[in-house]
């Protein structure tokens, strides 16, 4: 064997050394708990052949508590570039075979080393956690390291779409990366966050908890709103990431992609959806799937909130960025945690150019003590903040009922949407006939013989004066109202005229958002 | 460093009868930490029980569709619970039998309220997500 030869045999024997982790009882461990390798899990990610893997020989420099001579292989995680749906992306997934997938100095470098090719290539970044936490024999050398990747998460936001992907326990300072990122995916069993587990919460609190009702996969869907998608396995999960890649461009600059139009699925007839009855709850993503190509609808968030539903679609082969309230649960109302959820995919729209379509039917804001002392002022103002400061072109369409403050959230005219149309069962108004009848009527009501029978003419009365879309239109307050079968033809057309708007804004450093 | 617990009588913003910590440091310097409001009114945490239905939004019963000791198939209809105007019908979440109803018609309720109680035929394991096949037809 020549000398190259024998070179590059070492090199594929350091290479069959460093990939194995923390070799064969550690890997045995990691798939008994339900979860795959880090490789495996990145070979699953990507396209097939399409991962280069950097940073393989990278070695720990801990020195104390025995670490010196300890052998880590990759330092306990694995980073490289590849493609999803033949489109670049860097990654990065921590190995829980090497230590635990604890985060030491160099682990953080080759984290931060993805992260800042990732930022300046200008392509999407995937970040797989399962990990310990911290590497405490590296002391504040390790927390330095998290402090280097919040920042690097800061610095990218709204420029490159970041992913983070909750594969094992993400516990302690750790969790805040991913809560730094656009997208959180979680898979049933196997995530877990918490900033403190329940051994402190018990001897701090006396509280007892167990860690899936504390921090599991389910309780960030569907209580906390930190995960966008859930997952019953991790297979499914990765599916998730490249639907969602299809959808979202590479970066703040990217043109998004344009696929072939398709005509919504048969099934959804649009006209047959919305109860005229405004009592009658419906679910409003068949709306959606009414008006997108092929009736697919990406829906983000699914379990949290579900009173306003968000997701993405395709019109007329274009990603739209879909709002809509949803009247079969919680009436459609508009709450903290709805303003929450749809005031942050209204800016990452906004961020990488997806425009918006609203679909408004809601009758206002949650009334109740818990929400006022939840903040729901606060809480409520981010929507506004984040449609009016939104450049993207937006359409708005009025369904059945836009009431009071929740009119004017849900994109109205007033917070710059481009176009406002209303289906002619539209209820533009301050607030419900009956609530509005009770004041403006009152006197009729208290003074005549038959109280009941006169508040019933005077609701019938309100009724066919405002709770329809002409008052509105009248004033110009919405552009037209438009037979429901008629909406796809108006958003393609609205969507093809609005693809160059130009918004000047007065100069600032930034907002300041209500958060 | 010594530390005790007194009870407080101050109401600045501090639950009256909040426990307050007082330090005191080797220099003779007293530090006072107090809890706040929100800490006060605080509840321990509680595993829901999935067998009581609950009401998730403050309303009023308009129609019980079942009775107590009735048999019921997921998906059953249980009741129409009006909230924000909105006639919501209120689903069984399993099959089960109703052993206990603790509202009745035209009852006004807060969020969080016992409506009834569906004992499980089947151990309750997880509530399935709402699958959403159309998503991955192109990635297959």
């Amino acid at each position: 064997m020549n000398l190259f030869g024998k070179k590059v045999k070492e090199l594929k024997e350091r290479t069959a050394r460093a990939v194995e982790g923390g070799g064969a009882s550690a890997i045995a461990k990691q798939i008994a708990m339900g979860k795959l390798p880090a490789r495996e899990r990145i070979n699953q990610l990507l396209d097939p052949g399409s991962f280069y893997e950097y940073d393989l020989f990278i070695e720990h420099d801990a020195r104390e508590f025995g670490m010196d001579g300890k052998a880590l292989p990759g330092d306990g995680v694995v980073i490289g570039t590849g493609s999803v749906n033949g489109r670049p992306v860097a990654i990065y997934a921590q190995d829980f075979t090497v230590a635990g997938g604890s985060l030491g100095s160099m682990h953080a470098r080759k984290i931060t080393k993805i992260m800042d090719y990732a930022l300046r290539m200008r392509i999407p970044l995937i970040g797989i956690n399962d990990s310990g936490g911290a590497r405490i024999q590296e002391g504040v050398n390790s927390l330095a390291g998290y402090g280097e990747i919040f920042y690097r998460n800061t610095q990218a936001s709204g420029v490159i779409p970041q992913l983070s992907v909750i594969l094992g326990p993400c516990a302690g300072g750790a969790v805040y990366s991913p809560a730094l990122t656009d997208y959180v995916f979680v898979v049933d069993k196997i995530s877990k966050m918490f900033i403190t587990g329940p051994e402190v919460i018990k001897s701090v609190l006396g509280e007892e908890i167990d860690m899936e009702s504390l921090g599991g996969a389910r309780v960030h869907s569907e209580i906390t709103g930190n995960a966008h998608f859930f997952a019953k396995t991790e297979t499914d999960c990765f599916a998730q990431i490249k639907a969602l890649l299809s959808y979202i461009p590479a970066n703040n600059d990217e043109k998004l992609q344009h696929r072939e139009t398709k005509a919504p699925l048969k099934e959804f007839k649009i006209d047959k959806i919305v109860p005229e009855d405004p009592t009658k709850p419906y679910d409003v993503r068949d709306v959606i799937r009414a008006l997108t190509d092929r009736s697919e609808f990406l829906e983000v968030q699914e379990l949290w909130a579900p009173n306003i539903v968000i997701g993405y679609g395709r019109i007329d082969g274009k990603t739209v960025g879909f709002i809509a309230n949803q009247p079969a649960v919680l009436a459609g109302v508009l709450d903290c945690d709805s303003s929450d959820k749809a005031a942050r995919f209204v800016r990452f729209c906004d961020a990488f150019n997806i425009p918006m379509v609203t679909l408004e039917d809601l009758p206002g804001y949650l009334p109740g003590i818990d929400q006022e002392h939840a903040g729901v002022i606060r809480h409520g103002a981010k929507l506004l903040y984040a449609y009016s400061e939104a450049t993207v072109p937006r359409i708005t369409i009025i369904l059945r009922k836009a009431y009071g403050g929740g009119y004017i959230a849900m994109n109205s005219r007033h917070l710059r949407a481009d176009f406002v149309f209303a289906w002619p069962t539209a209820e533009i108004a301050v607030m419900g006939p009956e609530g509005a009848a009770n004041i403006i009527f009152r006197k009729e009501i208290m003074e005549a013989g038959n109280p009941v029978a006169m508040r019933r003419q005077k609701v019938e009365e309100y009724k066919n004066k405002f709770a329809n879309p002409y008052v509105a239109a009248a004033k110009g307050y919405i552009d037209a109202v438009i037979d429901p079968k008629e909406t796809r033809a108006h958003l393609v057309h609205m969507l093809a005229i609005s693809a160059n708007k130009v918004v000047k804004r007065p100069s600032k450093k930034h907002g300041i958002p209500p958060f | 460093m010594a530390e005790k617990k007194k009870k407080s009588k101050k109401s600045s913003g501090i639950l009256a009868n909040s426990t307050i910590y007082v330090q005191v440091s080797d220099g003779g310097r007293r530090y006072v930490t107090q809890t706040s409001v929100k800490m006060g009114l605080h509840k321990p945490w509680q595993k829901p029980d999935p067998e009581e239905i609950r009401s998730v939004i403050p309303g009023s019963v308009l129609a019980l569709m079942v009775q107590e000791g009735d048999e019921v198939a997921e998906d059953q209809e249980l009741m129409v619970y009006v909230a924000m105007k909105m006639h919501n019908v209120i689903r069984a979440p399993f099959a089960g039998r109703v052993t206990q109803i603790a509202v009745k018609n035209g009852d006004r309720l807060q969020k969080g309220a016992l409506l009834m109680v569906i004992r499980a035929h089947e151990p309750i394991i997880d509530v399935e997500p709402v699958a959403s096949e159309l998503y991955f037809e192109d990635f297959e």
